[in-house]
């Protein structure tokens, strides 16, 4: 009897403790009661402004942790050697960083698993969309949250379509004879055409929608090169043939890398441009453009032979494993990757007073949302359209090398060179690094 | 006598510095270089042979980076960027600046306001140089379109950083621009100690400019035009700021020299054991010009 | 009379030459900026006429391009390097002018020789050393790697002022007591002080345009102003219009000051070889 008040006594007193706690759950799955309050994190990241409003916003991570965060952001062009010299650093500087789904791999030794706390937290990676929840594996282990990651778009120029009669391209050849009426008509580029290579290996982006609509692979089961098939020769031919057969493009289109295409197509010098789906806001900046959004439309990416898959793009965020506060990263990245916040950024235009234009969600939850489509013109949707088929860049350490040697290969054949021969000897050689690397 | 130590006690602290910011990395790249380093896949080197494991037969594997350079295409093709490019930008830089040189030579108000543009394009940074070319190569508006619309509608529309001999000729256009004034100041310094009398002596003689040039002027500058073309031969080996913002190596490897070539292979597939390696192929010719050239400025001694 | 005439026509050539050097230096130097005072909307147009703006320089001291950082890093690091460099340099110099020492042609020829390493072959150990000593990313390591770049050319070239020198007024000095190193302090260094301050110029632009060693040291809190160039390749293009207004920082204090030790500068460069 006396056990038993004693034991709902006890009880009483356990529940009463958890429900006070529950008082003050906190958000996102943060842990209660600060337990890393004084802590500071430094953060490395890409300058966009999809990351400059985070740090604008992450006032509300810091009251509720006292945690305190530093950004630094790098210009894109200068972030694979950083990435790299802060895993040869190794001192802990960066807690949490921020880089290209295809580094991944190159950098996996020195970035931590996320897969225990994932599980612990009930956090699941299944809210992202398939290709970018692959873009931040490697070998089955889950390295970070893709907190910005791209599918590609067509965008064109809606009053030239209309002006000479054109309907949205749905097919490559659509588009090269599109681009051909436009290119006569009007005097502009057809296609703000990319064969650049400057080491980012853009000129692969295209390349890979039109080999994998054959069914050709990058490598296959045994890691050989299989771009070199009668298929995928055959799409790499068509490819380039915009530019060198079609002659659709606008100008510079051997030198020009993505950015070129996209300030050419902005300038109004190119009436089509397939590119990420966050250039749209560019596309009608007045800083930037010439164009209006009346003159601005998307739709999804052309097929190749009646199929189409598209490449997709993820930059991921990251623990370092040499960082000395690997929990209190933890709890950033839980309210970093949020889907409130990915909401919320796609449709607020001011943060703390600055103006802050972005479309880029990563939530699936996002890209359905009719909040965010609505303030984005629908742009979600298009996006959501374009991933249900696409693909990401091999994850492997050598894939900048060989993706390089691909991309030499590529703006090569498009000033005219043999693209069969190129192709292969690409392959020739990428075989020799895999070889080396103990592929096979 | 004091200054016996004190000479002595003046060259250590320079001997100091140089020992330990050229020679130690040096060395220390040199043993790199024998080693294997993937940035991608560890944070240490590892060493290529191990007389434990490997034994003396197979001493070999000590040499495997180098070998992976030589057997390499995209190696030699930088080798052959890199012989193009120095030998160009050295015969149009050295000949331009003596033409120059020798037109600017003889002083008054109007020459010696020009010479003092001279000094400008080299006291630009030459990464500067390298994006702002790249600006003034811009297809859709950039200096050279708006250029040739005026004079030469055809050239217009030309893709200069598409095509592999165009991007070349901007390339050896931005390292000449770069170069050719400063080594026009160095010419007319060196044209400054011919002998006048023997220019005069020739003239009374009847010989005409073209014979004082060869028989005179020539002989008497030719240390300095041999300091001049070594001393460019070797910039332009080690050139990498203008390759890297101007054409990053493009169109292809079309313009892939051997430093911009070490460069990515380190630090973009961080491979630095076989970086380095090929850094040291680089720096045996290095070696020989530097003592070509050292002989040169001390040929007077 | 035709003789007279032919040679009026040589001389328009030559004038005519001249001038077209003139251009052809000043051209790309005009397109940087004018490029600097246009807005970015006039950058796509080509317009010879535009309006022009300052705001510009204003934006690249503003966040998140922080100009002013890069520019107080880029004086330090310069600064401080030819502030260690300049004396010792000064001191090798001197001791090579004018005493002879065992192995000195070799020491010397080997200094010299040294600012022929092409720096893409130094900068990884360097990168590992500084890791090692953890001073990655700091003005520090800059000033440290950018001596290996300025030590020969300065001895070189204060060597070639104090050769110029005569003997005869420090000779003077020692037969009247003064110590050698008096001689050095009072005769020698103020004689010698344009070619020194020469060669520190020299010197001090060397590591202002420095750029390989500062792309790979430098991440955030040291980056000079010829890496901080890459802050505009941004993610909607490159922006000419910044580019061009950080490009006149960089280059302006650089045109200053090689104009004003043009004369000398020449001098010090050739000397060892018409000698």
């Amino acid at each position: 009897m006396r056990m038993k008040i004693i034991i709902s006594f006890i009880s009483f007193c356990f529940l009463s403790s958890v429900a006070g706690a529950g008082d003050n759950v906190l958000p996102y799955k943060l842990k209660s009661g600060k337990p890393f309050a004084g802590t500071t994190l430094n953060i490395l990241a890409v300058v966009t402004p999809q990351f400059k409003s985070y740090e604008l916003r992450d006032e509300e991570f810091e009251s509720l942790t006292g945690i305190t965060v530093n950004w630094t952001h790098i210009p894109f062009v200068a972030l694979q050697e950083k990435i790299a010299s802060v895993g040869v650093a190794a001192d802990g500087s960066f807690d949490v960083v921020n880089y290209l789904d295809s580094w991944g791999p190159a950098n996996a030794y020195w970035l931590e698993s996320i897969d225990g706390w994932l599980k612990r937290d009930g956090i699941s990676m299944d809210r992202y969309p398939e290709a970018f929840k692959k873009s931040a594996m490697f070998k089955g282990e889950t390295l970070g949250f893709p907190l910005r990651a791209h599918p590609m778009l067509m965008f064109y120029r809606k009053d030239l379509f209309a002006k000479h009669g054109l309907s949205v391209p749905e097919t490559w050849n659509d588009v090269a004879s599109a681009g051909k009426t436009i290119k006569q008509k009007e005097g502009i580029g057809g296609l703000a055409c990319y064969f650049g290579a400057d080491g980012n290996r853009q000129n692969l982006f295209l390349w890979l929608n039109y080999i994998w609509a054959t069914g050709t692979e990058v490598f296959d089961k045994q890691m050989k090169p299989a771009w070199a098939t009668p298929s995928g020769l055959r799409a790499t031919r068509d490819y380039v043939s915009l530019h060198t057969k079609h002659n659709i493009c606008g100008k510079g289109a051997v030198s020009n890398v993505e950015q070129d295409g996209r300030i050419q197509f902005a300038q109004g010098n190119a009436a089509m441009m397939p590119v990420w789906w966050w250039a749209y806001s560019g596309f009608y900046n007045p800083n930037q453009s010439k164009l209006t959004k009346d003159q601005v439309g998307f739709a999804g990416m052309p097929s190749y032979q009646g199929k189409t898959v598209t490449y997709a793009i993820s930059m991921p965020y990251s623990i370092s494993k040499y960082s000395k506060n690997k929990e209190a990263s933890w709890e950033f990245m839980k309210w970093l990757s949020n889907p409130e916040l990915d909401r919320r950024n796609a449709i607020e235009r001011s943060v703390r007073g600055e103006k802050i234009v972005n479309n880029v969600v990563t939530h699936k939850s996002s890209m359905a949302d009719l909040g965010v489509n609505a303030a984005n013109d629908n742009i979600q949707m298009a996006a959501l359209a374009s991933l249900a088929n696409s693909d990401i860049m091999p994850q492997i350490p050598e894939w900048p090398e060989i993706g390089d040697l691909l991309s030499n290969a590529i703006q090569k054949a498009s000033t005219g060179g043999n693209v069969d021969k190129l192709m292969k000897d690409a392959a020739k050689k990428a075989e020799r690094i895999l070889s080396r690397a103990g592929y096979y | 006598m004091r200054d016996r130590l004190l000479k002595y006690f003046l060259v250590f602290p320079a001997i100091f510095v140089v020992a330990s910011t050229a020679f130690w990395p040096l060395f220390q790249s040199f043993y790199l270089s024998f080693r294997e380093w993937k940035l991608n896949r560890a944070r240490e080197s590892r060493a290529l042979w191990e007389y434990e494991y490997d034994g003396l037969e197979n001493i070999a594997y000590l040499f495997d980076n180098y070998l992976l350079a030589l057997e390499d295409d995209l190696f030699w093709n930088s080798v052959r960027v890199t012989s193009i490019f120095t030998v160009t930008s050295v015969l149009v830089s050295v000949g331009l600046a003596l033409g120059l040189a020798l037109l600017l030579a003889p002083g008054g108000k109007f020459r010696l306001t020009v010479r003092t543009l001279l000094i400008l394009p080299f006291a630009m940074s030459p990464a500067l140089i390298g994006v702002s070319w790249r600006f003034m190569f811009q297809p859709d508006f950039g200096l050279f379109k708006a250029f040739f619309d005026v004079l030469i509608p055809p050239l217009a529309d030309v893709d200069w950083l598409g095509d592999a001999n165009l991007a070349m000729i901007a390339l050896v256009g931005s390292e000449v621009w770069h170069w050719t004034p400063y080594l026009t100041l160095v010419f007319i310094g060196g044209l400054a100690t011919v002998p006048q009398d023997a220019q005069e002596a020739a003239m009374i003689d009847g010989a005409n400019s073209w014979r004082i040039f060869c028989d005179v002027t020539l002989p008497s500058i030719l240390p300095v035009l041999a300091v001049g073309i070594v001393l460019k031969t070797i910039f332009s080996l080690k050139m990498f700021d203008q390759v890297y913002m101007l054409t990053n190596g493009g169109p292809g490897n079309a313009t892939q020299t051997l430093a911009h070539y070490i460069y990515f292979n380190g630090f973009k597939y961080y491979n630095m054991g076989y970086a380095s390696a090929v850094s040291y192929l680089l720096v045996i010719p290095m070696f020989g010009l530097t003592w070509l050239y050292m002989k040169l400025v001390f040929l007077k001694r | 009379m035709v003789k007279g005439s032919k040679n009026k026509f040589l001389d328009f050539l030559q004038i005519l030459v001249i001038l077209l050097t003139a251009v052809f230096i000043l051209v790309p130097i005009y397109w940087i900026v004018s490029g600097a005072f246009k807005q970015q909307v006039d950058i796509f147009q080509l317009k010879l006429l535009f309006t022009p703006t300052l705001e510009n320089f204003e934006i690249i001291f503003r966040s998140p391009y922080n100009l002013f950082d890069k520019l107080v890093n880029s004086t330090l690091v310069a600064l401080s390097t030819i502030l260690i460099a300049i004396p010792i340099a000064t001191m090798a110099a001197y001791s090579f002018s004018r005493f002879r020492m065992k192995g000195e042609r070799l020491m010397f020829v080997t200094i010299l020789a040294t600012q022929f390493v092409p720096a893409v072959v130094i900068v990884l150990p360097f990168f590992i050393l500084f890791r090692d000593l953890g001073i990655l990313d700091t003005r520090l390591a800059l000033v440290l790697v950018n001596l290996s770049l300025v030590m020969p050319f300065a001895i070189w070239m204060i060597k070639g002022f104090i050769d110029s020198i005569p003997l005869d007024s420090e000779e003077a000095a020692l037969v009247d007591g003064s110590s050698r190193f008096q001689v050095i302090l009072n005769v020698t260094l103020p004689m010698a002080l344009p070619g020194v301050i020469t060669a520190g110029i020299f010197c001090f632009i060397l590591a202002w345009n420095e750029f390989l060693f500062a792309l790979i040291i430098t991440t955030n809190k040291a980056v000079t102003l010829p890496v901080g160039l890459s802050l505009f390749h941004a993610e909607e293009g490159v922006l000419w219009h910044l580019i061009s207004a950080a490009g006149i920082m960089i280059m302006l204090p650089m045109f200053v000051l090689a104009t004003i030790i043009q004369k000398h500068f020449v001098q010090g460069m050739t000397m060892g070889a018409v000698r």
